[in-house]
């Protein structure tokens, strides 16, 4: 199903000279939008597959997709010989207006045939496959006629796209939602995963937010447990997108991340392991 | 005729040129052959400080150290220093040690003082512990170079005798005259040194390309690279990495983006931190932080009005 396997890391400039330092790392995913006309050295260094994950494409947008950024989607793909190119079931553009987030889409028939017409016209500008991530909603909208899981399901099914199963969204959604988070990973279209993430959040007025910036709470991680005792296997990588801590604990993060998922440890040889 | 002391003047300067030529040749083997290089270490086994005085002269190695104890958290901007430093704690080098001695000392977050002049002895140490392991010439190395340019500065002297006496007689001096400002040229290069040894250059150009992640064009997490890197950042990537790291810091001691100030390599001004400096600078980044979210806000509220629409879990 997918190219990838094993343990990623999203590759940020910040911590490149960490990421750097990790022994038996599988895989990369970069920002698409951050990739210039070069890629960056000290990721093209590392001489491993690197996904470029694309954060403004706004594969919901009712008024269609921008080609201009599909083609950079395209030349990024090209440029880091990528295996696949992943995007955000969201919209982050309307009526000329940028969100400047990703805003879920209504789950409705009509907003699943804007989604698959716009994925389609992407797919058939991209060199290679498009996977597509599940996002955390703070809010549902209230015409929403089908759930997560049916949502999905039925976008892979009309495109023949692949998943990028964010663990740490399902757990932000269900708790919001007030539902159990292993009962909605199991309502997913799991056999379809190109790769999975996780990601730290922090609650905040009630709400749980997908923050990339905080560590992944523990819940996350014993989901991820539970998912790996019922058999469920892929690659999976750790998203860190700001207030970086010490390498140490970055490190520690990723062994527990490791760990949950019956992965290999790569953390062993960087210079604050032997710290 | 153009005689001048009975030798043709198109005889003179040839020869003149010739002997310009063999000196000139003995003196840049002489150079090469009396450089010192003595073996030196691993330049991973080098301090931030050591790393920034190879890199920049004794003003980087303060910044490197400036670095290495911001990123600890053992300076503040707002003139505060927390305590004594960790006794067995490797992050904190000897020269580290001594520049955080200094700001204990003298308070000079409080009160701008020259940094540079204050620890004038500590970077002369530590410019010696770097030559006695062989990344700096020796101080008699500068003393083999004017040596070994004496003839060539004798012959240089003869050449403008020559040409007074050519001059004074309306000799033709033009081959001479040339001939001349060239040794002064060629003595002026054989004189240059920086005092580096090639061991030096190798340890700061191999640094700089293994570290290359921690250019502030590549925004590195100071955080999660920890102090010693910080420091590292400092020396090799001159005052733009402490301006990444605390521009306020970096503002207050005077460094800038080339990691000049906070030294006395330059004679420069070197205050460090006035606290008024640094509080300012807080202030100001609080205002623009406060500015920001306002706008990111508004903008929300302008752009997101379907979520009214919606229905919030």
């Amino acid at each position: 199903m997918s190219a990838l396997d094993g343990l990623g890391i999203g590759w940020r400039p910040e911590i490149a000279g960490i990421i750097a330092q990790l022994d038996g790392l599988a895989f990369c995913e970069v920002i698409a939008e951050s990739v210039g006309t070069t890629a960056p050295e000290s990721l093209a260094a590392l001489s491993l597959p690197t996904v470029p994950h694309g954060i403004s494409l706004s594969l919901g947008s009712a008024e269609g997709i921008d080609t201009d950024r599909v083609d950079n989607l395209a030349r990024v793909a090209a440029l880091l010989d990528a295996p696949l190119v992943s995007e955000h079931v969201a919209f982050v553009r309307a009526g000329g207006a940028e969100a400047g987030h990703l805003l879920p889409v209504p789950r409705t028939y009509e907003a699943l045939d804007v989604l698959a017409r716009n994925i389609t016209v992407t797919q058939s500008g991209l060199p290679v496959p498009l996977a597509v991530e599940n996002i955390a909603a703070l809010f549902d909208w209230p015409d929403d006629e089908l759930s997560d899981g049916e949502f999905l399901a039925e976008l892979i099914e009309r495109t023949g796209v692949t998943l990028v199963l964010d663990i740490a969204n399902v757990y932000a959604n269900a708790l919001n939602r007030r539902r159990d988070p292993w009962t909605e990973l199991q309502r997913l279209p799991v056999d379809r995963i190109a790769y999975c993430h996780i990601a730290g959040g922090s609650v905040r007025d009630g709400m749980y937010h997908d923050t990339h910036t905080d560590p992944v709470p523990q819940e996350v991680l014993e989901l991820l447990t539970e998912a790996t005792r019922s058999g469920f296997a892929s690659a999976l990588m750790l998203e860190r997108d700001g207030h970086y801590p010490p390498a140490a604990e970055l490190l520690d993060e990723l062994d527990a991340i490791a760990d949950a998922a019956g992965m290999e440890r790569v953390t062993a040889n960087t210079e604050w392991s032997r710290l | 005729m153009n005689d001048t002391w009975g030798i043709p003047s198109d005889v003179f300067w040839k020869l003149y040129v010739l002997t310009a030529l063999g000196l000139l040749v003995v003196a840049v083997a002489c150079r090469i052959i009396l450089r010192p290089e003595p073996e030196a270490q691993s330049a991973y086994l080098l301090t931030p400080p050591e790393m920034g005085m190879l890199a920049g002269g004794s003003s980087r190695a303060i910044a490197a150290s400036l670095a290495v104890l911001r990123t600890a958290g053992a300076i503040t901007v707002t003139g505060e220093i927390h305590g004594t430093l960790p006794v067995n704690d490797p992050t904190f080098d000897r020269f580290t040690r001594a520049v955080y001695a200094k700001l204990v000392l003298t308070r000079v977050f409080g009160a701008r003082r020259n940094l540079g002049d204050l620890l004038g002895s500590e970077t002369s140490a530590l410019r010696q512990s770097l030559t006695d392991r062989g990344y700096f010439t020796p101080a008699t190395w500068s003393r083999t170079l004017t040596l070994n340019t004496v003839p060539l500065i004798v012959l240089g002297m003869i050449g403008v005798v020559r040409l007074a006496f050519g001059v004074a007689g309306g000799k033709p001096v033009v081959f001479l005259l040339v001939a001349v400002i060239g040794i002064a040229i060629a003595v002026s290069l054989l004189r240059v040194s920086d005092g580096r040894t090639r061991a030096a250059r190798t340890a700061v150009l191999d640094s700089t390309i293994a570290h290359s992640y921690l250019a502030p064009s590549a925004k590195p997490a100071f955080a999660a690279y920890g102090p010693r890197l910080a420091g590292v950042s400092a020396a090799l990537f001159a005052g733009s990495a402490l301006l990444m790291i605390d521009p306020a810091l970096a503002s207050a001691a005077g460094i800038t983006a080339d990691g000049g100030g906070a030294g006395g390599d330059g004679g420069g001004e070197a205050g460090v931190a006035a606290a008024d400096v640094a509080a300012e600078a807080e202030v100001a980044a609080d205002e623009r932080s406060r500015r920001t979210r306002y706008r990111m806000a508004s903008r929300n509220r302008r752009h997101h009005c379907p979520i009214g629409r919606a229905r919030l879990l």
